[in-house]
């Protein structure tokens, strides 16, 4: 039997090959001995270095301890645990790499471990729902009970299967349910309650439940990752938890194994609402939708521009999204779609007239004038100045979040924009500024910042289309570079030319790589990334986008190379 | 095991809805309240629990509105030398008047020059690291080169391997992604205490006031669960399957575990705490006057946690690499400002374009009032702690109130003010408005950070000042334009 390699990066660079590497049938893998793997070809599909133990982020904190607990909401106390230092530039909440327990963190699990205990056990409703069948059941010894109890408990906590939970590990709980029989005041009349009670407190600051671990030896080769890997992988993936019984149950009977069994559990996953609530907050990451909240236009500009613009945009956004994934859209219809949610606050910026409430309703735009998302309040509102558009902002965003071109930051202390002359447009201002041939300034203003903003000139600040700037007519032709350097009329050309640019849709499956698995993208992920966005190009749903990366190889399996470590201690 | 006590503790029924909620959670258990130890006489407590010197750095980003162009100089004394009510008149430094005998105003301090490819990360990655970036030119993904000054401190100082404080104030995200300032390596962050009320928790730990027989099992318990976890971490990191990274990751965790620690003695007054469960819940604010209520909060918390032995070093920051979502007040109408960053852009803009705000340089002066009445806070509240020696809690370390850049535009790192309050026990001059390096433009910024923590009590083995923390290709020497 052969196996995979792992590529020389130079192979992997050179790579640029489109095929698609399926993956081999294989026989029911034990958990702990993963089957060998064919050998890959240079120019496919493989994974990247990747962190292999993987910290819950703190919302992954709060619905893992709901899932496991069978708790009907969150308990909150997540808000409690000190934020994560994550590091710049990485759009998600989740770098694997980084994530850790340091002393503050440390105590503030502790904390909250115990707050979550003490939640659990002194309201019945609540302890009820974590026991077993044994473990309620009172004519047992307290042994007996507590055994039950951590025999349904440890696995769901450390996301494996029953066989899987270390000896010693269980041995260590249940000395951990003895000590707390004896150990609480509060439940010294009842020992089974302080047992539990300590059980939970043990169980939640447990390395094994705080991380998520890929140990599948690699031995230098590839690795497929085990059932209950893929199981949490998907999970956290789509529903940002721990995977339910149903995906528990699949990673046991082998059916994550093999394509349809595992495209099986993907669909069913993304059928949920937590699927789209977790998609919804990819994209606000991606749109960086939370700068929304700072957006205050100037009100001697724009006196009748509600005052809570960036609420009611960011609020457009996700009904926006939420729809084109409830309809099987496509990131081309997110780029293009012609409508959008309007309520009595945001139609008259829209143009529009007639009977709207506050309540966002799916409305028709003029198309030849909205196209997509970027054209929506949101993202117009978003980058601009309280009183103009601004285009190096919105090029930027676009150039670095939506065709992920690599931008060098600018250089320090840059002189703001000047004063504009007399009958100087917003555009000649910018391009005064920035695009004097010769300057370190115009090399990227020129080709990759500028013609992606100025597109979005007939656009005012809160994103009302205008018909002049600052009294001269608008110029929004230009020539952004996507695959290459195109020549676009406007924001509606470009919406278009996006969408038909291998660039956006290859970006966008960075972006899905780097949110599912928790890493930056690596080389590694060039042929997949290609694949992926060329299957959306052709109109591949987002969902179907998401399910091929699923049962793609660079998510199956693990690569034996191990990641830089950065700092030293 | 160890369990440290700073005041025996003694129980009563004395309770409150607030109290408890406060401390609802420490130690996973209702804790029965103790007498109020922050009603125990001060001098007592300091007696006990001080030791020698400390450090508290609290930053404001994006400069101060000193002369830069055609703007007027609103925030350094107008002479050189010893600070007098006429120099201090009028300029944001006026704001500490009242501890004009303590203050350390410091000219020409000169960051080093590096590729930082942002203004900001240029000075709030690096003022406590004097760091080049990690890699150079990455701008708003920039990351320092090398451990913090805080945290430097707090390793050498700190009982028991705790970590210095670090807290942060304002809303998270945004540029240079919240809380920057702090680095335990290079590359890597420190995770920031956010809420005022988790922070008190993580100083008090289990605060007391239970039984014999209590205390015994809430000890047990926590021994019980620290057993657990560092059987299962040593047993992972034996792991051949992880990668070294990962095994440094989970190496920090297991020394991150504490034993059971019973501080009493970091309690605070009833007062106190019913103020910190009013206010903490505006710690992810955007408003100015909630975010700098945050940062008092914070001091209070440092004031006590240095006062009670916690920690000999602190970092509070306010606002993210730019301080771009907070919005402070206007002194003079008491309106709401435009966000902090556009102010010292003097434009509406978080770049370089947007309209010219009129009057931002009057209003950049008011935000280095704001701060400079909330680092004021922290000096009355260091100065609340008698010594025996008849001085104060303030005089045995330092209070220091720094900056990321000089002034507004255009961001530079020349001449950024740094105030040091408190003299470090009389190693360090006070009452002065000193100019270092004189005539040089060099940079001293990494001398400036090892003379702060040789004057706080990090020492080489033979007693001299330190030289060895930041930048290696710099000049790290002790400067003796600091010495008293």
């Amino acid at each position: 039997m052969t196996r995979w390699r792992a590529l020389p990066l130079a192979a992997m660079v050179l790579a640029g090959c489109d095929t698609v590497m399926t993956l081999p049938e294989l026989d029911r893998p034990v958990s702990t001995t993963p089957p060998e793997v064919p050998e890959v070809p240079a120019g496919f599909e493989q994974p990247a270095p990747h962190a292999r133990a993987i910290r819950l982020t703190l919302a992954q904190w709060e619905n893992t301890v709901q899932d496991l607990l069978r708790l009907p909401e969150p308990t909150g106390f997540s808000s409690e645990l000190p934020q994560d230092a994550l590091p710049a530039g990485f759009l998600f909440d989740n770098p694997a790499d980084t994530l850790g327990v340091d002393q503050t963190q440390q105590e503030g699990f502790a904390r909250a471990a115990a707050r979550v205990a003490e939640h659990v056990v002194t309201d019945p409703a609540r302890l009820a729902a974590i026991l077993s069948d044994g473990a309620a059941d009172t004519g047992r010894s307290l042994d007996e009970r507590g055994a039950s109890l951590i025999a349904a408990l440890v696995p769901r906590a450390f996301r494996v299967l029953p066989d899987d939970v270390d000896a010693e590990d269980i041995a260590a709980l249940q000395a951990l349910f003895v000590t707390g029989q004896t150990a609480y005041d509060e439940h010294l009349d009842d020992p089974f309650v302080g047992g539990v009670r300590l059980l939970l407190e043990g169980l939640l600051q447990s390395p094994r439940f705080l991380y998520r671990f890929e140990l599948e030896p690699t031995d230098g080769q590839l690795a497929r990752v085990s059932a209950t890997t893929m199981a949490s992988r998907l999970s956290y993936a789509l529903w940002n938890t721990m995977p339910d019984d149903a995906l528990f149950a699949a990673a046991g009977d082998g059916s994550l194994d093999d394509d349809a069994g595992l495209e099986r559990e993907a669909r069913r996953l993304l059928a949920s609402p937590r699927a789209k609530a977790q998609l919804e907050r990819i994209f606000e990451a991606v749109l960086e939708a939370k700068k929304l909240d700072d957006v205050r236009p100037s009100p001697e500009l724009f006196g009748d521009a509600p005052v809570d613009l960036g609420r009611l945009a960011r609020e457009e956004n996700r009904r926006f999204i939420a729809a084109i994934l409830d309809e099987g859209g496509s990131y081309t219809d997110l780029l293009t779609s012609t409508s959008t949610f309007v309520s009595a606050d945001t139609a008259p910026l829209y143009g529009l007239e007639g009977a709207f409430g506050a309540e966002f309703v799916r409305t028709e735009l003029d198309p030849s004038t909205r196209r997509g998302i970027f054209t929506h309040l949101g993202f117009l509102s978003q980058f601009a100045t309280s009183s103009d558009p601004d285009p190096i902002h919105r090029g930027v965003f676009l150039a670095k979040n939506i065709l992920c071109h690599p931008l060098s930051a600018p250089p320090d202390a840059i002189p703001p924009l000047p004063p504009a002359e007399a009958q100087e447009s917003n555009r000649q201002l910018v391009e005064r500024h920035t695009q004097q041939p010769g300057t370190s300034c115009n090399a990227c203003h020129a080709t990759y910042i500028n013609p992606l903003g100025f597109p979005f000139e007939n656009y005012d600040a809160v994103g009302r289309v205008r018909a002049d700037d600052r009294g001269l007519p608008l110029d929004t032709a230009t020539s952004p570079l996507l695959d290459e350097v195109v020549s676009v009329a406007g924001a509606v050309d470009l919406a278009d030319q996006l969408a038909a640019s291998r660039a956006a849709h290859v970006c966008l499956a960075k972006h899905f790589i780097e949110a599912s698995l928790g890493r930056a993208n690596h080389l590694e992920d060039d042929v997949w990334t290609a694949r992926l966005g060329e299957a959306s190009r052709d109109g591949d749903s987002l969902e179907e986008v998401l399910v091929s990366l699923f049962l793609s190889p660079g998510f199956r399996l693990r690569s034996p190379v191990e990641l830089a470590v950065e700092g030293q201690p | 095991m160890k369990i440290t006590t700073t005041t025996t503790p003694t129980t009563t029924s004395m309770q409150t809805l607030t109290r408890r909620r406060v401390l609802r959670g420490l130690g996973g258990v209702a804790l029965t309240l103790p007498f109020l130890e922050g009603l125990a006489p001060k001098k007592a407590r300091a007696q006990q629990a001080v030791g020698d010197g400390f450090a508290v750095f609290f930053r404001q980003a994006n400069g101060v509105a000193q002369q830069s162009g055609s703007e007027p100089e609103r925030f350094f004394p107008r002479t050189l030398g010893a600070l007098t009510a006429e120099s201090m008149a009028d300029r944001a430094v006026d704001e500490l008047s009242a501890y004009r005998s303590k203050l350390l105003i410091l000219r020409n301090v000169n960051y080093g020059s590096y590729n930082w490819g942002d203004g900001h990360a240029a000075g709030a990655l690096h003022a406590l690291t004097a760091r080049p970036p990690v890699v150079a030119g990455a701008g708003g993904s920039a990351e320092a080169a090398g451990e913090s000054i805080d945290h430097r401190i707090g390793r050498a100082l700190n009982d028991s391997g705790r970590e210095s404080l670090f807290m942060y104030a304002g809303r998270g995200g945004g540029w240079l992604n919240g809380p920057c300032i702090s680095y335990r390596a290079a590359g890597v962050r420190r995770s920031a205490l956010h809420n005022p009320l988790t922070a008190y928790q993580t100083l008090v730990g289990a605060a007391g006031g239970l039984s014999p027989e209590a205390t015994e099992r809430l000890v047990r318990r926590g021994q019980s669960v620290n057993d657990l976890v560092r059987g299962q971490l040593s047993r992972l990191m034996g792991s051949p399957s992880l990668s070294q990274a990962d095994k440094r990751r989970l190496e920090l965790h297991q020394q991150a575990i504490r034993d059971v620690e019973v501080r009493v003695g970091c309690r605070m007054s009833e007062d106190e705490e019913r103020l910190l469960a009013e206010q903490a819940p505006g710690f992810d604010s955007t408003d100015g006057d909630e975010t700098l209520q945050t940062a008092r909060l914070h001091m209070d918390i440092a004031a006590i946690a240095i006062a009670c032995g916690f920690t000999r070093s602190v970092a509070i920051q306010v606002g993210v690499g730019n301080d771009g979502f907070t919005r402070y007040r206007n002194l003079d109408t008491g309106a709401v400002m435009e966000n902090y960053h556009f102010i010292s852009h003097r434009r509406l803009s978080h770049g370089g374009d947007g309209e010219v705000i009129a009057g931002a340089d009057l209003q950049h002066h008011f935000v280095d009032r704001h701060f400079g009445r909330t680092f004021k806070h922290l000096l009355d509240k260091l100065a609340e702690w008698p010594m025996p020696d008849g001085g104060t809690l303030l005089d045995r370390g330092l209070a220091i109130w720094y900056n990321d850049n000089a002034s507004g535009p255009p961001h530079a790192v020349r001449n950024v003010p740094w105030i040091l309050a408190g003299g470090a026990g009389g190693f360090v001059k006070t009452g002065q408005y000193v100019e270092l390096t004189p005539g040089s433009t060099a940079p001293n910024h990494g001398r400036l950070l090892n003379s702060i923590a040789s004057a706080v009590g990090v020492r080489k083995d033979d007693g001299s000042p330190i030289d060895d923390f930041g930048d290696p290709a710099l000049n790290r020497s002790f400067l003796d334009e600091l010495r008293a």
